[in-house]
């Protein structure tokens, strides 16, 4: 039984997961850094303690205070959230030695799979399709540099304990090759305390496929629709939909299988590794509608609220905490649920996108939220309230739900028009351009979008501004 | 505000190894204060700040002529101890206590922290009860400044 949940995260994701308890009758304890004193996610939690400073590492990546905190306010579960503690096998295995439960897989899958190198490698022994390139970690740049001339250029070097593109680097030509291998390793030994990379194609223009897994501790594995974040820049997704305009229901339906693959292959292991809780598996799809296999993440994700839209309002986070009491299976049958209609999210950040997305940290004068039919906001943020600088920019996820794709966009570009923010630059805007765009409308876009419409946006924003002076 | 009250404010800032300080005096006035670091210091203790509480208005700032007080806060998240038994300590307000004399210690998973008195002085409040959950940055103990108290 689990009746008190400490959440270890801030923001939105805090807010969504303290909103989920109390419908369950869970009570909740939240932390927060001495930054987030008036977070929403604080004045809404039962009992909320300060942990640290502003800085992550001394707060929400402070393992010792977090397992202090769950200690002393007798904590039955923790939630992490997503990024900061929430794919740290270190602190998902720390959580169940002190008796506590992790809302998440196991320490194990979470190890396992945070090995991008490990997990490739078992996926390709089990025939899920991998983008061509080394087996496991290169020993040397030299020998990734004959692997790169094996499999042709471009190539990626990505870090085996990577993510969010650090360590990461595309090799267009041959001689470049060892010089940005020494840079990812480099890189990767900075950011993951660990320099190994793989070398793997490039493929060029692909378009951001992922699946939600939802599995339980009996072997049951799920998979809840899929969601394209093509739409990202730098690696960082900005707008998400589910399901996608690029597959097929046939294609769709075999992806699905695939991450289904994904998942059964690891629980079918020799360390007897039984994959619970949430998971993405994520794959490239090119144009030609070959998929492959890129990583799975082992925690609940930000944009998850598009899969709930679509998926008939299963609550992801109710999900993850029947998962973790462990008392029985979960109530799902298909293993490829039928969704239905169209979600899009839109993150709106702190970010100016005239000015490449420069973060704009600051207080928030006004801040009217949009609203209606299948319109959803999760946000932490109120009037007056200051974004600090030390963490991400994120403002608030706006969602839409609709019968078909262009019900949701027509809803969103309506929420998006409804919505005002005063007092810090943010991505409206540049959303608004997106939803607009033709080749976005018609479904003709890869994860290269973003770059190549960016100078037009420029231009329609500046005509916008000649118009009003 | 009068130029020795800045004068003391200077020697407290000096005597806890302070570069940089922020008061605020009721609504309107602010005064920041800079000096420039002195190497040969000790680096100072973080769970020192001056209470705002003492000079809010001209009235109390005169109490710091006579008095300055030190908060003592919490450094980390855990359960608060007074020092035990065998170290036969219990503080009570008006002991005085000499720097870096015990006062207590919180207790988290897998550490433990001395709290210590940052200066020689009385202590004029004590914030916290045996076996309180105290979070970061916390009231603890004010401790008021036995030297400026003397002078």
């Amino acid at each position: 039984m689990i009746s008190k949940i400490l959440v270890a995260n801030r923001g939105e994701i805090a807010v969504r997961i303290i909103r989920t308890c109390k419908s369950l009758d869970i009570r909740t304890v939240a932390v927060y850094s001495e930054a987030d004193k008036d977070a929403l996610h604080v004045k809404m939690a039962d009992e909320a303690y300060c942990i640290g400073p502003a800085r992550p590492d001394l707060s929400y990546l402070n393992m010792e205070a977090i397992l202090t905190v769950a200690q002393m306010t007798e904590c039955d579960a923790i939630h992490p959230g997503y990024g900061f503690l929430s794919e740290n096998p270190e602190f998902a295995e720390k959580t169940e030695q002190f008796g506590c439960v992790f809302i998440g897989p196991s320490y194990k899958a979470i190890r396992l799979l945070g090995q991008k190198s490990v997990a490739r490698d078992i996926m390709k022994k089990a025939g899920v399709p991998v983008m061509p390139g080394s087996d496991s970690c290169i020993s040397s740049p030299e020998e990734g540099a004959r692997i790169a001339d094996e499999i042709g250029y471009p190539v990626l070097i990505k870090a085996t304990s990577g993510g969010g593109g650090k360590g990461m680097r595309l090799v267009e030509k041959p001689e470049d090759f060892i010089k940005l291998c020494q840079t990812a390793q480099a890189e990767a030994a900075s950011a993951f305390g660990d320099d190994r990379v793989y070398v793997e194609k490039y493929m060029v223009n692909p378009r951001h496929i992922e699946v939600q897994i939802v599995a339980d501790q009996w072997g049951r594995v799920f998979a809840l629709g899929v969601r394209e974040c093509s739409i990202q820049r730098r690696h960082q997704k900005l707008l998400e939909e589910s399901s996608s305009v690029a597959l097929t229901p046939e294609l769709r339906t075999q992806i699905a299988e695939t991450a289904l693959k994904v998942v059964r292959t690891i629980n079918n292991g020799k360390d007897g590794v039984i994959y619970h809780n949430l998971g993405t598996v994520e794959f490239l799809l090119d144009e030609d509608g070959h998929f492959f296999f890129m990583e799975m993440n082992t925690r609940l994700q930000v944009e998850h609220p598009v899969t709930e839209m679509t998926c008939g309002g299963y609550d992801l986070v109710a999900l993850q905490i029947a998962d973790a009491m462990k008392e029985e299976p979960l109530p799902l049958e298909n293993e490829i649920l039928n969704t239905h209609g169209w979600a899009i999210e839109c993150r709106i950040n702190a970010e100016d996108p005239t000015s490449a997305f420069v973060p704009s940290p600051g207080t928030i004068e006004k801040f009217i939220a949009p609203g209606g039919l299948n319109v959803r906001l999760d946000t932490a943020v109120y009037d007056g309230y200051k974004i600090p600088t030390m963490y991400d920019t994120m403002i608030g996820k706006l969602i839409t739900w609709g019968n078909n794709r262009d019900e949701a966009i027509s809803r969103m570009i309506v929420a998006l028009d409804e919505f005002e923010i005063k007092g810090v630059e943010n991505t409206i805007s540049f959303h608004k351009f997106i939803l607009n765009n033709r080749d976005f409308y018609n479904g003709k876009f890869s994860t290269a979008f973003v770059e190549k419409h960016y100078e037009d946006y420029l231009n329609k924003m500046k005509l916008a501004s000649k118009k009003k002076d | 505000m009068e130029i020795s009250q800045l004068k003391q404010i200077y020697q407290l800032m000096s005597n806890n190894d302070f570069d940089e300080i922020e008061l605020r005096l009721g609504e309107s006035e602010r005064v920041k204060m800079t000096r420039s670091a002195n190497s040969s210091k000790v680096a100072k203790p973080e769970c020192i700040k001056i209470a705002e509480t003492n000079i809010q208005n001209t009235q109390v700032s005169e109490s710091l002529s006579d008095s300055t007080k030190t908060e003592i806060l919490s450094e980390l998240v855990g359960v608060f101890q007074f020092m035990d038994e065998d170290e036969n300590f219990f503080p009570k307000v008006g002991d005085e206590v000499a720097m870096g004399e015990k006062l207590g210690k919180i207790l988290s998973l897998n550490s433990t922290k001395e709290v210590k008195s940052p200066i020689d002085g009385r202590i004029s409040e004590i914030a916290v009860k045996k076996n309180d959950i105290v979070d970061y940055g916390r009231l603890l103990f004010v401790i008021e400044d036995l030297s400026s108290i003397k002078a």
